[in-house]
């Protein structure tokens, strides 16, 4: 019998993960208190565009979220070289977010959020918005092409709540 | 604000052929491309080396599948494991030749070979897929993953979570134990691991807020550990059992998963921000935290939304009960289970040479040594049954159905309050279940213990409508 073993396993994992647990528990919505604001991050450069601190906003898009899981509007048109300031309101009374991509890293990310539910989930071209409230964030698109957003929260990015950004090039 | 040079409605791009996604999702089909092959994943964490798994895709849980009542599945499972297996679609009402029991409804799956699924799910709500061969190793592997069918107008919640609950047999290197389908499991409890996981994870955490509310559907992908949870201050309201509405019920008490078994929750955080807050398992002797609630800082509402949680009624047909034909299944044998002799192959034996042929167990004194038997209950199609299961073992029996609900009617005796559809009831030693069916899915359906060794070690039988 390996009942020995296995128990000793169960214990040795039981405390090495407590351990680890205590160290990772970073709260992804913790800059709800500058919401007025655009939060700082470090520059970051993805294929639907970039990034970098500072970078004064040559337009804005006001983007409306709601409980019938929806976006509107929920296609936009801009032009390669454009940097989008998004003002993202939650007009419901869920939580919702709107996460810039591609359909495929959209896709897969939803995937993760809905099998690890305790992931980090903060990036510059995401905006996680309280119902009622409103949030900016500002991104540079650099890239032409067909790109998309959604709400990656689990359930609602399945039920449709996705949209399109179609960037011409310049 | 400057707004006229680049937002536009919805419309004129739609004109220009780039529909909107939401209507992707509202296609008649859902295609689905799955191939079964060995992967790799962390399941207890950091510390320890990755497990070799078998997985749909290679992952654990394997692809969610999800779609919309009333589109259909159009599934491609491809074989790259070096053994035949098949995928069954656990809950699901359709077609016997897509119910994808290997050697009963479908020749398996050769490595290299695939098989296509075609079926419309004529239920929302939470299922899962999973090998049919083997399963007791298949399973046990990783062979897994959620089948979701959302209502046409589901409640609305923050977030819609699945967890697929499974319980590992791991060695000190973190990798499965082999000893699948030994002769103590088989006769005992079934296969109970040492590292019980919510989506192939040990001890993850699951961050939320405080206010939210969370539609969590629990699905227990083990092989036979039978789970009973219980989630601290949380009231947790029951809205579907085995994927079926019931009318919602806040408990205080645990909320019990047999294997294969599926329960959705909605749960209201109420919580203190920066709290935590384990989900406690108590089913077996000793108790531990499956997994642990963290709160973040930043509450998102004061109250819980009062909104409503009822899910759609069920749209299975009701049994009528003055008409119907009763059979009573009687399951026994296992250690401490008194059974002496048993019949085997048509042959009456004592439970001794059943035993030595790797048998332990019998439904109304047969052995299922196989997949193709003479039928425990043969009726025709549009009949209802009702039957009784009586459980005469020393140990609980997850029994599962094939391409039907069943409505348990009564436990011990004494009638529910709201008699509710199940598709794997965990029938409790010394216990009897009673049901309710209308047979009205035409084929040879297996009926059998969701424990599975339990059913490799005979704990089956056939049930023939036509």
């Amino acid at each position: 019998m390996k009942s020995a073993n296995k128990s000793i396993l169960a214990v040795a994992v039981a405390v090495a993960v407590a351990a680890s647990i205590t160290t990772s528990i970073v709260y992804a919505h913790g800059k709800k208190e500058h919401k007025a604001e655009v939060a700082e991050y470090d520059a970051t450069s993805e294929v639907f565009g970039e990034y970098v601190p500072g970078m004064e906003p040559t337009h804005t898009i006001e983007i409306s979220m709601a409980d019938t899981m929806r976006f509107s509007p929920d296609s936009i048109k801009i032009s390669q070289g454009d940097v989008v300031r998004f003002v993202v309101t939650n007009a419901g009374a869920l939580q919702h977010e709107f996460v810039l991509g591609t359909n495929e890293s959209l896709t897969e990310h939803a995937a993760l959020m809905m099998k690890f539910p305790g992931m980090e989930h903060e990036e510059p071209y995401m905006a996680h918005v309280d119902p009622g409230k409103d949030m900016e964030i500002v991104w540079k698109f650099s890239q032409a092409g067909e790109f998309e957003f959604g709400c990656l929260l689990p359930g609602h990015f399945d039920a449709g709540m996705k949209g399109t950004i179609s960037v011409s090039s310049s | 604000m400057n707004r006229r040079l680049f937002l536009q409605a919805g419309g004129i791009t739609t004109l220009s052929g780039v529909f909107p996604a939401a209507l992707t999702a509202d296609t008649a089909s859902t295609v689905i491309d799955v191939t079964a092959q060995p992967g790799q994943t962390n399941i207890v964490g950091p510390d320890f080396p990755a497990t070799d798994v078998w997985g749909f895709n290679g992952e654990v849980p394997g692809t969610p599948i999800r779609l919309r009542l009333g589109q259909s599945v159009d599934a491609t499972i491809h074989n790259a494991l070096e053994v035949p297996t098949a995928v069954h679609w656990h809950g699901i009402r359709l077609p016997n030749a897509m119910d994808g029991v290997a050697g009963l409804t479908q020749p398996a799956i050769a490595p290299g070979e695939s098989f296509h699924y075609q079926f419309t799910p004529p239920d929302s709500g939470t299922y899962w897929y999973h090998s049919h061969v083997n399963a007791y190793e298949q399973i046990g592997r990783g062979l897994y993953g959620p089948l979701i069918i959302d209502e046409t107008t589901p409640p609305v919640v923050d977030r819609d979570l699945t967890w697929m609950i499974d319980d590992w047999r791991l060695l000190d290197d973190a990798s499965i134990s082999g000893d699948f389908g030994n002769g103590h499991d088989r006769s005992h409890a079934g296969r109970i691991g040492n590292v019980p996981t919510v989506n192939g994870r040990f001890r993850d955490v699951v961050k939320v807020r405080t206010g939210e509310r969370i539609r969590l559907r629990l699905i227990n992908a083990s092989n036979a550990r039978n789970f009973s949870l219980s989630f601290g201050d949380l009231k947790p309201s029951v809205i579907a059992i085995d994927g079926q509405s019931v009318t919602p019920y806040v408990t205080d008490e645990t909320i019990v998963i047999g294997a294969a078994g599926r329960v959705d929750l909605i749960l209201d955080m109420t919580g203190d921000p920066g709290s935590k807050m384990p989900v406690v398992d108590n089913f077996y002797r000793q108790s531990y935290d499956l997994t642990q609630f963290v709160y973040e800082q930043s509450p998102l509402r004061d109250q819980p939304l009062d909104s409503a949680i009822n899910l759609p009624p069920s749209l299975i047909p009701e049994p009528d009960l003055a008409n119907a034909t009763a059979h009573v299944v009687t399951i026994a044998g296992g250690a401490m289970g008194g059974l002496q002799r048993a019949k085997l192959d048509g042959e009456w034996m004592s439970l001794r040479k059943v035993a030595q042929q790797g048998y332990v167990w019998a439904i109304n004194d047969v052995v299922g040594n196989k997949l193709r038997m003479p039928p425990l209950i043969d009726t025709k199609q549009g009949s209802s049954i009702i039957l009784t299961i009586r459980n005469e073992t020393a140990f609980p029996h997850p029994m599962h159905l094939h391409g039907h609900h069943m409505k348990l009617l009564s436990i011990d005796g004494k009638a529910l309050s709201e008699p509710r559809w199940v598709d794997s009831p965990l029938v409790m030693p010394r216990q009897t279940m009673k049901f309710a069916f209308v047979a009205d899915n035409p084929g040879e359906w297996l009926f059998h213990c969701h424990a599975l060794e339990h059913h490799a070690a005979g704990l089956g039988a056939l049930v023939k409508i036509s």
